[in-house]
């Protein structure tokens, strides 16, 4: 990978990673033995021993998810839920404990000693007393079987008092999703007509501050926003001591076109993400952009690739919690089954299907964030027929990555320049194809 | 004027409860003793003290528990007439 007038070199499934001249990568190339020594790349010919392995056998679901509900009490701009206008049934109490129950009974000795549930939506606590009652039913159950319960929802904060402390009491992490102060989450996440959300989910985010739950904020930002976000982040991390804040580009949809918003340019994102990090670590909060973990290898970015088993209202078991009609329109099918009374009941062939999934385009196996970002969204980005191009998330993504390795190398004169130089940027980022193919490596392995 | 037939009694006066990871802990600041409830009366308890209203708290609790409703409800009325024996719950 470029990097101004230098190569990086990363090597992350043996944990090396460099940043040399030209001559050096051409010793590099030529298997210098010295060279490779001191930069610890003499293991990488047993790499791909080391690579992560997605699951076989018999389903490993690493949490159960459960959507309460399709419905959702705001109208934010960028929903690809469509659920402020959802009419469907939520999911019966009998239902969400039967899929607990069962999840518990099938899968949770195999995978350690904890009962692991994740709440989605729509928003959850539109359906209250289903989460109320799966919650409990997981507690009786962990009791029981000496496991460990955790809990874990991706919730829009817009309720009262009573339910942001019940929340705060039973999950271990609570992801709200809160994209800034007043105008911005005004602007972006309003309630039915055009109400304002802000002070609503402000009081939930001081309640979770508050409670034995982790409070990670979920901050989307648009190209009306980016410009802001170092603001942003000083608010929310002055205002509320989250634990954790996790930055997105906003992804482009018809109902955020409808509304003026725009996803935010790759690289001014990018820097403006960097620039947030480092402010709200400066606060003690843990930030994160997903797809650029480098301190993690993953075969997988999301539940796809975890056999993670996601249950609808009506009892439908996929590996993925977005709408079916979305993965349908990919031409994919996510689903694996069904969960009633009596327990799940899976299609080997469905799982295997969805396993199947986990393969990389051409234009992730050789980009040097591959084993951290995996190819993001299976349905959003790295769906089969998907372009072999990089796209937006792509170059952010590709960015955000260097500036974390060289920031694992202290190369921050480094940092500086790149995030000063858009021709660098762009330079990185269009890199294609950034594997390097050393004569001395059998490189039919990683085809 | 009467109460209603299922009015939910409510936690005495110097209770204080926490969530703990299998019940409910108890502390009695009145009595300066604490007790532990586990599951599933720590559930009732849990969503009593959150004011559900007995219909909500049986279909809640038939669920959590496997039972029927009629059972439930029976469950229920036993176990919170024992509280309010203990002392735990005074009648609303």
């Amino acid at each position: 990978m470029p990097v101004m007038d230098r190569w990086l070199l990363h090597a992350p499934l043996v944990e090396a990673e460099a940043l040399v001249n030209g001559r050096v990568l051409e010793l590099v190339r030529q298997g210098d033995q010295g060279i490779l020594e001191e930069l610890g790349l003499t293991q990488m010919n047993q790499a791909q021993a080391l690579e992560p392995v997605l699951p076989e056998g018999p389903p490993q679901p690493g949490f159960l998810g459960l959507i309460p509900t399709r419905g959702c009490n705001m109208a934010c701009s960028y929903c690809a839920f469509g659920a402020a206008g959802h009419q469907g049934r939520d999911m019966p109490l009998e239902l969400a404990a039967n899929a607990v129950e069962a999840y518990c009974r099938s899968f949770c000795r195999n995978q350690g000693d904890t009962l692991e549930v994740h709440f989605f939506g729509g928003e959850p606590m539109h359906a209250p007393r289903v989460v109320e009652t799966a919650v409990h039913k997981a507690r009786y159950l962990a009791a029981q079987e000496g496991l460990k319960p955790r809990f874990e929802m991706a919730t829009n904060g817009i309720y009262g008092p009573a339910e942001a402390r019940f929340l705060g009491d039973h999950l271990e992490t609570v992801v709200l999703s809160f994209d800034g102060p007043g105008p911005i989450q005004n602007l972006h996440r309003p309630l039915p007509g055009g109400r304002p959300s802000f002070e609503a989910v402000a009081r939930s985010a001081s309640i979770f501050s508050e409670s034995p739950a982790t409070l990670c904020l979920r901050v989307c930002v648009s190209a009306a926003s980016a410009g802001l976000l170092l603001d942003t982040t000083e608010f929310l991390c002055s205002q509320f001591q989250p634990g954790m804040m996790v930055f997105e580009a906003l992804q482009a949809t018809p109902e955020s076109a409808a509304a003026g918003l725009e996803p935010p340019d790759p690289f001014v994102f990018a820097k403006a993400c960097w620039r947030a990090m480092a402010l709200a670590r400066s606060f003690g909060v843990e930030p994160v952009y997903a797809a650029a973990r480098v301190d993690q290898v993953q075969a997988a970015f999301c539940p796809v690739g975890r056999d993670c088993l996601i249950v609808s209202p009506s009892g439908r078991v996929s590996g993925c919690y977005l709408l079916a009609r979305d993965w349908q329109q990919r031409g994919l099918d996510l689903d694996l089954g069904q969960v009633d009374e009596n327990g799940f009941q899976l299609s080997r062939e469905a799982l295997e299907r969805v396993r199947g999934l986990c393969g990389l385009p051409a234009r992730c196996r050789g980009c040097l964030a591959r084993w951290h970002c995996t190819g993001g969204c299976k349905v959003n980005q790295t769906y089969p027929g998907c372009p072999d191009e990089y796209n937006d998330f792509c170059r952010q993504t590709r960015l955000l990555t260097t500036l974390g390795l060289l920031e694992t190398l202290e190369c921050h004169g480094e940092i500086e320049k790149l995030l000063e130089s858009d021709s660098a940027q762009e330079r990185l980022a269009g890199h294609y194809g950034d594997e390097l193919r050393p004569g001395w490596m059998d490189m039919e392995a990683y085809a | 004027m009467p109460e209603p037939k299922t009015a939910n009694p409510r936690p005495a006066p110097g209770l204080a409860w926490a969530v703990e990871t299998h019940g409910i802990r108890l502390v009695d600041h009145a009595r300066g003793h604490g007790r532990f409830i586990a599951y599933p009366e720590a559930a009732l308890w849990d969503l009593l003290t959150r004011r559900r209203s007995r219909e909500t708290l049986t279909r809640q609790m038939a669920a959590v528990c496997g039972r029927e409703l009629s059972e439930t409800e029976q469950w229920i009325e036993t176990l919170l007439d024992s509280w309010l024996d203990q002392g735990l719950l005074e009648k609303a």
